[in-house]
C-alpha cells in the first residue's frame, strides 16, 4: 500500500526542517531492511567510482602505453586488453557512460511514459484507449529490437543512444503510473480533494504524485537496471557510440578474445553485473519500505 | 469463450497492422535519399534507380504508398535485400525456424525451471533455502544474458573443451541418423542453456512472488483445514492458481526471448534470425531490418493468443457463464 | 439446546495466550483465556473488532495465518487431546476424521475460484474411498444446509454461486468429518441481511438437528441472541465476562458488556425506526 495521504496540504512552512529529518528517516528505515542499505552502497560506491574515475585509474581510458593482453598482475590488476589499455582504468570511464545512459534512459523513459500514464489515468475514456494501445504496441516489441531499429534509423550518439532505449522501456512505466492514477484516483483523500474544489494541477501534483512516488522510484531504478542492460547488448553489437568506451563496449572486444584474455570479459560482465544488483537491491528495499509484508515469515503449509 | 477469443484476435490483428504502419511511417522519416537507405552501402546505378522508383511507387502520395506497402506485406512480399541478394521474405523463412528452435527450447525449459524455483522458493520452511535460491537467481537475473553465453564458452568450450564454441553443425559432416543428431545437439547445448538461464531467473522471481500471493489466499486456509498435506495443497492449489498471473507475461516474456536471440546469436555465430538483424543493421540493409522486426512482432503476438486460450482454459472465472443466484 | 451442561466439555481451552510480532512490536491478541464448549452447546464470542476473539478461533483450531508468532502457549483439549501440543500428522489425521472445522467470514477468497465445488468437496471426503460414496455424500452434506440442488451445484464454480450459498457450501464442507463442534468466525458479517438469516437459520437446525456443538466468534449480538446458549465476553486480548444468554443480555455483570448492549440496541432502534429515532 502506498504511504498515508500527503500532509503537503497542511503545514507549509514547517517543511523545511521536517524535510532533513524526515529524509534521515527514510534512510535509516531503507537500512533496516534487508538488502535495501547496501543496494544503495553498492550505487553510490560505482557512482562515486566512475565519476572520480581518474583519481582511482593508474591510466587514462585512451592510454595505449602498456603491453597488450596481460593477465591480471600487480601493475595492471585487471590486466591489459588488446589495445594495450589498462582494464581497470577503462572499467571506470566506462562506468560513467554506461552508468550515465542507463540513468538518463530511466528517466526520460519515467517522462515519456509518465505522462502518457498519467493522462490515461486521470482522463479516462477515448483518451485512456488509444494511449493503451500505442503503449501496447511497443510493448510487443522486444527491447533490443525497438533499439536496434532506432540506432539503424538515427545513429548512435550519446543522446540518440539515451533515446533509443528509453524508446523500448516507456511501456513499462507507463502502465504503472496508469495503475497508480486509477488505484490512487479512487481513494477517500483524492475524492474529498474533489469535493472540497480544488484543481486538476493540483489533485495530480499534490495528491496524488506523493502517493505515486514509492511505486515510481522503485520502478525508474528496476528501469535504470533494465537500461544498463539493454545498452550493454548494444555496446557488445558494436553499435554504440565509439568515441565513448562503455562496459558493453568492453565485451565486445573481449568477445574475439575469449580463449586468449578472460579478464577482458569477466570484468566488465561483472561490473554490470554489480550495477544492476545494485539498483535491484535497491528497489527492492524501497518496495519493502513502503510495503512492509510478512516476508520474514515462512509460509504455514500444515499442522 | 469463443467470442472472447475472436476478440482477442481481431486486436492482434489491429496490433499487427499497426506496428507495419508506425514502421513504414518511421522508414519515411529517414533523412536523406530514400533509394540509398533501401540499397545499403553500395552505390546506386541510374538504371537500378528508375526501376526501384517505379516499382516502390516512389512518386506515388503517401497513402498510396502506404496501401501498397500493406497489400505487399499482407502477400508475404517483405521486399528484397540488396545485401544477400534475396527477397527477404526467403532470408526470413530459412533462418526463423533455426531462431524458433532454440529460443523455443531454452524458454520452455527456462519456463519448466523456473516454476519449479519459484515454487520451492516460496513454500519451504526454511527461510534459509529461500535467501539461497532468491539470491542465486537474483544474481543470474543481474547478469547480461550474453555474458552467461560467453562465460559459459569460455568454461566449458575452451576450457574444458567439451563442447563446440559455436555454430549450428560442423563445416563437413558425413554422420547420418541419430549420430546426426547428436552431433548438432553438442552444438546446440549451450545456446539453449544461455537461454534457459535468461528464462529461469525471470520465471523464478515472477513465480515466487505470485505464490506467496497465492498462500495468502483463504482457500489455501480451507485446505489445511480439510486435512490435506502439505503436498497435496501445494499440487492441488497452490501450483494452479499462482502460475496465472505468470502465463499472462508469457507473451511478452517470449519477445523478450526473442529479443535475447540477437544477442545470442552473435555470441555463439548461430545462423538465425537475431544474427541476420545484427548484420542487417551493420550494412544498413533496411528491407531486412523492417522483415525481422514484422517477423518478431508477429510471433509476440500469436504467442499472446496462445496465452489468451490457454489462460481461458486455466481460469474459470473470465469464461462465460451461466450465472445462477 | 443445552442449558445446563452435563459431562466434560467437547472443546476447553486453558490459559490461551497468543503474542504476535507485528513490526517490531508485540502485540497481545489473546492474552490468558479460558473457555469451554460442552456437547450441543452453542457457545458465542463476542467482542469489538481487535478484540483478539478471531485468533483465539484461529488458535483454537491451528489455522493462525502466516503472521509471527512470539508465544501461542496454554492448552486446548478437544476430547481430551491438547491440540496445541499435538504433531502436524496427528492434527491432520483428526482434522480429517473428528473434526475441528472452521468456517471464515468471506466465502469467496475460502473456496479456490479455479475448481469446481464438487472437486473441492471431494477433497473433504477421500476418507470415504471410492467415487460414488463420495459422490453420494457430497449431494447428502449439500441437502444439509439446505441447498437440495445439490447435483447442479457440485458441477459449478465458486464465482457463479451466490454469497449465500458460497457460505453454505463452506459449512457442508466443514461437516464432512461428521464433526462434533463447528467453530465459525464472522460467518454472517459479509452477507446481505436476507442471506445472514438464511444461514443463521441453517446453523441453527444443524445445532439442533445433529447435536452439532458450535463456537460462533462475532460482533453481531443479534446473532447471539437467536442461536448461542453461552457467550463470552471478549476485550483486549482477555476475556471480561462469561455467562449464559439470558443473564448476559438482562444482566450484565461488566461495564463493557453492558455498552457493547446498548450501542446495539441504539443500532437496532436506528434500524427499525428510521434516523428520527437517532437521539
Amino acid at each position: 500500500m502506498p504511504a498515508e495521504p500527503s500532509v503537503l496540504l497542511s503545514v507549509p512552512q514547517s517543511l523545511s526542517r521536517s524535510r532533513t529529518s524526515a529524509s534521515l528517516d527514510l534512510l535509516r528505515r531503507l537500512f533496516r531492511t534487508r538488502f535495501g542499505g547496501i543496494g544503495l552502497i553498492i550505487l553510490v560506491v560505482i557512482s562515486a567510482l566512475s565519476a572520480f574515475a581518474p583519481w582511482f585509474a593508474s591510466n587514462g581510458p585512451m592510454d595505449l602505453g602498456s603491453p597488450a593482453l596481460q593477465p591480471p598482475s600487480w601493475q595492471h590488476p585487471l590486466g591489459t586488453d588488446s589495445l594495450g589499455r589498462d582494464v581497470r582504468s577503462v572499467l571506470l570511464y566506462a562506468g560513467r557512460s554506461s552508468l550515465t545512459i542507463g540513468f538518463c534512459a530511466a528517466a526520460m523513459a519515467f517522462l515519456i511514459g509518465g505522462t502518457i500514464g498519467a493522462m490515461a489515468g486521470y482522463f479516462r475514456g477515448a483518451v485512456a484507449a488509444v494511449l493503451l494501445r500505442v503503449t501496447d504496441l511497443f510493448h510487443t516489441l522486444p527491447a533490443i529490437i525497438i533499439v536496434l531499429f532506432s540506432v539503424s534509423l538515427m545513429g548512435s550518439s550519446f543522446w540518440l543512444q539515451v533515446a533509443a532505449v528509453a524508446l523500448a522501456i516507456w511501456p513499462i512505466e507507463a502502465r504503472i503510473v496508469y495503475g497508480q492514477f486509477i488505484t490512487l484516483s479512487e481513494r477517500e483523500f483524492v475524492l474529498a480533494a474533489r469535493a472540497v474544489g480544488l484543481s486538476t494541477f493540483h489533485i495530480i501534483f499534490r495528491e496524488i504524485l506523493p502517493n505515486a512516488l514509492p511505486t515510481v522510484i522503485v520502478q525508474v531504478s528496476l528501469d535504470a537496471s533494465t537500461a544498463i542492460l539493454i545498452e550493454a547488448g548494444l555496446g557488445f553489437l558494436g553499435l554504440s557510440d565509439p568515441t565513448m568506451p562503455s562496459w558493453g563496449e568492453m565485451l565486445n572486444r573481449g568477445q574475439e578474445f575469449l580463449e586468449l584474455a578472460w579478464w577482458m570479459s569477466v570484468f566488465p560482465g561483472m561490473a554490470i553485473c554489480i550495477a544492476v544488483l545494485g539498483f535491484n537491491l535497491f528497489a527492492d528495499g524501497v518496495t519493502e519500505m513502503f510495503n512492509p509484508r510478512a516476508s520474514a515469515v515462512a509460509p504455514k503449509l500444515e499442522g | 469463450m469463443l467470442r472472447h477469443i475472436a476478440g482477442h484476435m481481431a486486436q492482434a490483428v489491429l496490433l499487427l497492422i499497426s506496428v507495419v504502419i508506425l514502421i513504414f511511417c518511421l522508414l519515411q522519416l529517414i533523412p536523406g535519399d530514400p533509394i540509398q537507405a533501401m540499397v545499403g552501402d553500395m552505390p546506386v546505378p541510374p538504371a537500378l534507380r528508375a526501376s526501384l522508383e517505379q516499382r516502390f511507387q516512389l512518386n506515388e502520395p503517401f497513402f498510396q504508398r502506404l496501401y501498397s506497402y500493406l497489400v505487399n506485406v499482407l502477400h508475404g512480399d517483405l521486399g528484397y535485400s540488396m545485401n544477400y541478394r534475396r527477397p527477404v521474405f526467403d532470408i526470413l523463412a530459412e533462418r526463423f525456424p533455426r531462431t524458433l528452435l532454440l529460443a523455443g527450447v531454452g524458454y520452455a525449459f527456462g519456463l519448466l525451471i523456473g516454476i519449479t524455483i519459484g515454487i520451492q522458493s516460496a513454500v519451504t520452511p526454511h527461510r534459509s533455502v529461500d535467501q539461497a535460491w532468491s539470491s542465486l537467481v537474483l544474481i543470474g537475473y543481474a547478469m547480461p544474458t550474453f555474458w552467461v553465453g560467453q562465460l559459459l564458452v569460455m568454461g566449458f568450450s575452451i576450457h574444458l573443451g567439451w563442447l563446440p564454441t559455436q555454430g549450428m553443425g560442423p563445416m563437413i559432416s558425413r554422420a547420418s541418423g541419430v549420430d546426426w543428431l547428436l552431433e548438432r545437439a553438442a552444438y546446440l547445448v549451450l545456446p539453449v542453456a544461455t537461454y534457459t538461464i535468461l528464462e529461469t531467473t525471470r520465471v523464478a522471481r515472477f513465480m515466487r512472488a505470485s505464490v506467496r500471493e497465492t498462500l495468502e489466499q483463504g482457500y489455501i486456509v480451507t485446505a489445511r483445514q480439510k486435512g490435506l498435506s502439505r503436498r497435496e495443497i501445494i499440487m492441488g492449489h497452490v501450483v494452479r492458481n499462482s502460475i496465472l498471473p505468470v502465463i499472462t507475461v508469457m507473451g511478452y516474456s517470449f519477445g523478450t526471448a526473442m529479443g535475447g536471440a540477437v544477442l545470442l546469436e552473435t555470441v555463439f555465430s548461430y545462423p538465425g534470425v537475431g544474427s541476420l538483424m545484427v548484420e542487417a543493421v551493420r550494412a544498413r540493409d533496411t528491407q531486412v531490418i523492417v522483415g525481422v522486426v514484422i517477423l518478431i512482432a508477429c510471433s509476440v503476438v500469436v504467442m499472446n493468443i496462445v496465452v489468451d486460450l490457454l489462460y481461458a482454459w486455466l481460469d474459470p472465472r473470465i469464461r462465460v457463464s451461466s450465472a445462477q443466484g | 439446546m443445552s442449558l445446563s451442561p452435563a459431562g466434560p466439555p467437547l472443546l476447553s481451552a486453558r490459559d490461551v495466550k497468543v503474542h504476535l510480532r507485528v513490526h517490531r512490536r508485540i502485540v497481545k491478541a489473546v492474552d490468558g483465556v479460558d473457555l469451554d464448549v460442552y456437547p450441543g452447546q452453542c457457545v458465542g464470542i463476542v467482542g469489538e473488532s481487535g478484540s483478539g476473539k478471531s485468533t483465539l478461533g484461529r488458535a483454537m483450531t491451528r489455522l493462525l495465518p502466516n503472521v509471527e508468532i512470539a508465544e501461542l502457549s496454554g492448552s486446548v483439549r478437544f476430547c481430551g487431546d491438547d491440540v496445541l501440543a499435538m504433531s502436524s500428522e496427528t492434527m491432520r489425521a483428526l482434522r480429517r476424521h473428528r473434526g475441528l472445522s472452521m468456517v471464515f467470514q468471506d466465502p469467496l477468497s475460502y473456496l479456490n475460484p479455479t475448481l469446481r465445488i464438487d472437486r473441492q468437496l471431494a477433497e473433504a471426503l477421500r476418507h470415504l474411498g471410492d467415487r460414488r460414496a463420495v459422490q453420494q455424500k457430497s449431494a447428502e452434506l449439500l441437502q444439509q444446509v439446505g441447498l437440495d440442488d445439490s447435483a447442479r451445484i457440485l458441477r459449478l464454480y465458486p464465482h457463479e454461486l451466490s454469497g449465500g450459498m458460497r457460505q453454505r457450501v463452506l459449512i457442508a464442507m466443514a461437516l464432512a468429518p461428521d464433526p462434533q463442534i463447528l467453530v465459525a468466525d464472522e460467518p454472517t458479517t459479509a452477507l446481505d441481511a436476507t442471506v445472514q438469516y438464511q444461514v443463521i437459520q441453517t446453523l441453527r437446525r444443524l445445532n439442533k438437528e445433529r447435536n452439532l456443538a458450535m463456537l460462533i466468534i462475532t460482533h453481531d449480538l443479534g446473532m447471539v441472541a437467536e442461536l448461542c446458549d453461552q457467550v463470552y465476553v471478549m476485550q483486549g486480548g482477555k476475556i471480561v465476562e462469561a455467562a449464559d444468554v439470558f443473564t448476559l443480555f438482562d444482566a450484565p455483570q461488566n461495564a463493557y458488556t453492558a455498552s457493547l448492549l446498548a450501542a446495539a440496541r441504539r443500532l437496532h432502534q436506528t434500524k427499525v425506526l428510521g434516523s428520527a429515532a437517532t437521539p
